[in-house]
């Protein structure tokens, strides 16, 4: 499994990280469980309800076992990784000298003060980072994607994810990401090149290829933005007092938010472009703030399920007024 | 394996070849050949919603545009926790003020990525306090939704439902917390929405005399000072609420969810926020919806929601 390694990566691309997942890249442990599973005879396992396993055979599917992609990736330590505030008079050089970050989103936000020597405020997108959390995320669709393939799936449907920090005996910050699904297989169809992938749940998919759409993939946006807050909020003494009593919008924060927000969508539009018109049911994912002293950093992960339409349903059937006669407090 | 119930001839192949067919030709050319327009390499456009709500709401003649975000950092005012006597229910204007104004940019932010998707609105709209931070204690609002515009498709309905569809565009863009579904049904039912409202009370709940604790610490009796604390902002959030759906020349405020928090303050200072959509009605009459009944065959254990899905 390919960690972070040598010269700084370019910016972030998701196409450019597709495929660095290869077949030899999956455990002999999975390579085994598949192998048993595709074999003629061989026992499937899926992890959708009953009510979801109707859902996908009344539209033509059979499931074809349960798929697991995930890996464990570290992010490679940039210098500025975990210091707070510490960074003083330096900062500005660092800034524009480290290559992970040159090229992304960078704004500088000056100091409203009369005096001088107070530190700009300065918000940055890292880029090293970013490329970090893509290739996580998308490592762990490939592989999940390529667990499908060794079925013979066509595609993975109620895909469920989750990431988390690994505390392991490494001082830069690791993370794991895992996703479980259950590929689904339509007998008879020639394989595809690539299987499609789908946090849509049994029912969904079904209504989904109902109305003439089918998912394409999973799709991953994210956004990474430091923010540097200099004296706005100066932890230091001359500007204390324009710290405590000041009320209003801290503009730079703001911007640091919405920038992240905005670039992760972006991302997810651009790599959903290659599987579909549109995307569906996009969750973030995960979402990390933290703020020490003067410092915040700010990630968005986005996920969600690129649709492609196959069918134009002219006269689409509309959706009747019901009311549900379920107990839902059972 | 039951055959799905849309198997117009039994020439026509199935819908799982179809779509499994789409996906071996290159993405932008998975159009059905029947007339329907190819997209070519378009940008994919992202949205929140469920396979539900997507259906819905383009079954009410709407598009979606895309997801669109709102944030706002918003330093307190420093003393807006102070200046109030322990033994005074007072509600404490500047932090009412400034929790609004916070929400308030927040929404603005939202609308202007709106705005530059020349949507006519947001829908699913999830304002949420996500903390406060920082030495200053900031708080961090976030505001998400999917942006839509009526299509050529509402046009023609609204002509013929009057009322589907085309909401007042006003120069601004509509916002709503109500999810794709409420937002079908609402049209359905005549109504559009015209945008969010709130109202915001954050008050200083009196602490009651030793004296009277002492007196009183064996009886059943009514805590008047907390309950007209609790009661007054509770009605003051609301009230202005109603002033500024009435600013919006809306008819009315359908789901609204009243919050009680304390966010940082600790004991005794609780914000009230009263939220919802206003809408307004378009058609002649509001039009009842006659739902049939049905026994759902849909699981419960599952949600169905990808929004809630993460985790399962």
């Amino acid at each position: 499994m390919s960690g972070p390694s040598g010269p700084p990566p370019p910016p972030p691309s998701v196409e450019g990280s597709e495929g660095t997942a290869s077949l030899d890249d999956l455990p002999e442990a999975a390579r085994s469980r598949l192998t048993e599973g595709a074999a003629p005879g061989g026992t499937w396992t899926s992890d959708l309800s009953v009510s979801e396993l109707s859902a996908v055979e009344r539209c033509g599917f059979t499931p074809a076992g349960m798929v697991v992609g995930m890996t464990v990736y570290q992010f490679g330590m940039q210098g500025y990784y975990g210091t707070s505030g510490g960074l003083g008079s330096t900062m500005g050089g660092q800034l524009y000298t480290t290559p992970g970050w040159a090229g992304g989103y960078q704004q500088t936000y000056l100091c409203q003060h009369a005096t001088y020597g107070h530190m700009p405020g300065y918000n940055f997108e890292d880029l090293w980072y970013e490329q970090g959390l893509t290739e996580a995320y998308t490592l762990a669709i490939d592989r999940l994607r390529e667990e499908a393939d060794l079925l013979g799936a066509h595609g993975v449907v109620g895909v469920r994810y989750d990431s988390h920090r690994v505390p392991l005996a490494s001082s830069a910050p690791v993370i794991e990401v895992r996703m479980v699904g259950t590929a689904i297989r339509r007998e008879g169809s020639p394989p595809l090149s690539e299987p499609f992938t789908s946090h849509l749940s049994g029912q969904q998919f079904a209504k989904l290829i109902d109305t003439g759409w089918v998912p394409g993939a999973l799709v991953v946006g994210v956004g990474a933005i430091r923010s540097y807050g200099g004296c706005v909020v100066g932890n230091g003494t001359s500007s204390g007092v324009t710290y405590q009593y000041a009320s209003g919008e801290f503009r730079q924060r703001s911007d640091a938010i919405q920038n992240c927000r905005r670039f992760a969508v972006d991302r997810l539009e651009t790599h959903a472009t290659g599987y579909g018109e549109r995307v569906v049911g996009v969750d973030v994912a995960a979402q990390f703030h933290s703020s020490m002293e003067d410092t915040m950093m700010v990630e968005n992960v986005m996920i969600g399920t690129a649709v492609r339409r196959f069918r134009d349903i002219k006269d689409p059937q509309p959706a009747r007024v019901v009311v549900g006669l379920a107990d839902v407090s059972r | 394996m039951s055959t799905p119930p849309e198997q117009p001839t039994p020439s026509e192949p199935h819908l799982a070849d179809l779509a499994l067919d789409a996906l071996r030709r290159p993405p932008g050319q998975s159009g059905g050949g029947n007339g329907m327009p190819r997209s070519g390499h378009r940008r994919a456009v992202s949205t929140d919603f469920s396979v539900d709500e997507a259906i819905l709401v383009e079954g009410t003649g709407y598009e979606p545009l895309g997801l669109v975000a709102g944030a706002a950092i918003y330093r307190p005012p420093f003393w807006g926790r102070y200046g109030v006597s322990m033994r005074e229910n007072r509600e404490l204007a500047d932090l009412s003020n400034s929790l609004h104004a916070a929400r308030t940019i927040a929404m603005g932010r939202l609308r202007a990525e709106a705005e530059a998707h020349h949507a006519d609105g947001v829908v699913g709209v999830r304002l949420e306090f996500e903390g406060a931070e920082g030495k200053g204690r900031d708080y961090r609002f976030n505001a998400i939704g999917t942006a839509v515009r009526a299509t050529r498709h509402a046009t023609v309905r609204a002509n013929e439902r009057q009322s589907d569809g085309l909401p007042p565009r006003q120069g601004e863009v509509f916002t709503s917390d109500l999810s794709g579904r409420d937002f079908a049904l609402l049209a359905r039912a005549g109504y559009v929405p015209v945008g969010m409202v709130m109202g915001v009370c954050v008050y200083h709940v009196a602490r009651r005399q030793f004296g009277d604790w002492l007196k009183t610490q064996n009886a059943n009796i009514e805590l008047e000072l907390i309950t007209t604390a609790l009661y007054d902002s509770r009605e003051l959030a609301m009230e202005r609420m109603q002033l500024e759906s009435h600013a919006l020349g809306a008819d009315g405020i359908v789901g609204v969810q009243i919050k009680e928090e304390t966010h940082v303050w600790g004991s005794h200072v609780i914000e009230f926020l009263a939220i919802g959509t206003a809408v307004r009605l378009v058609a002649d009459e509001h039009r009842s919806l006659r739902p049939e009944m049905v026994a759902p065959l849909d699981d419960l254990t599952v949600d169905t929601d990808p929004r809630r899905l993460h985790g399962r």
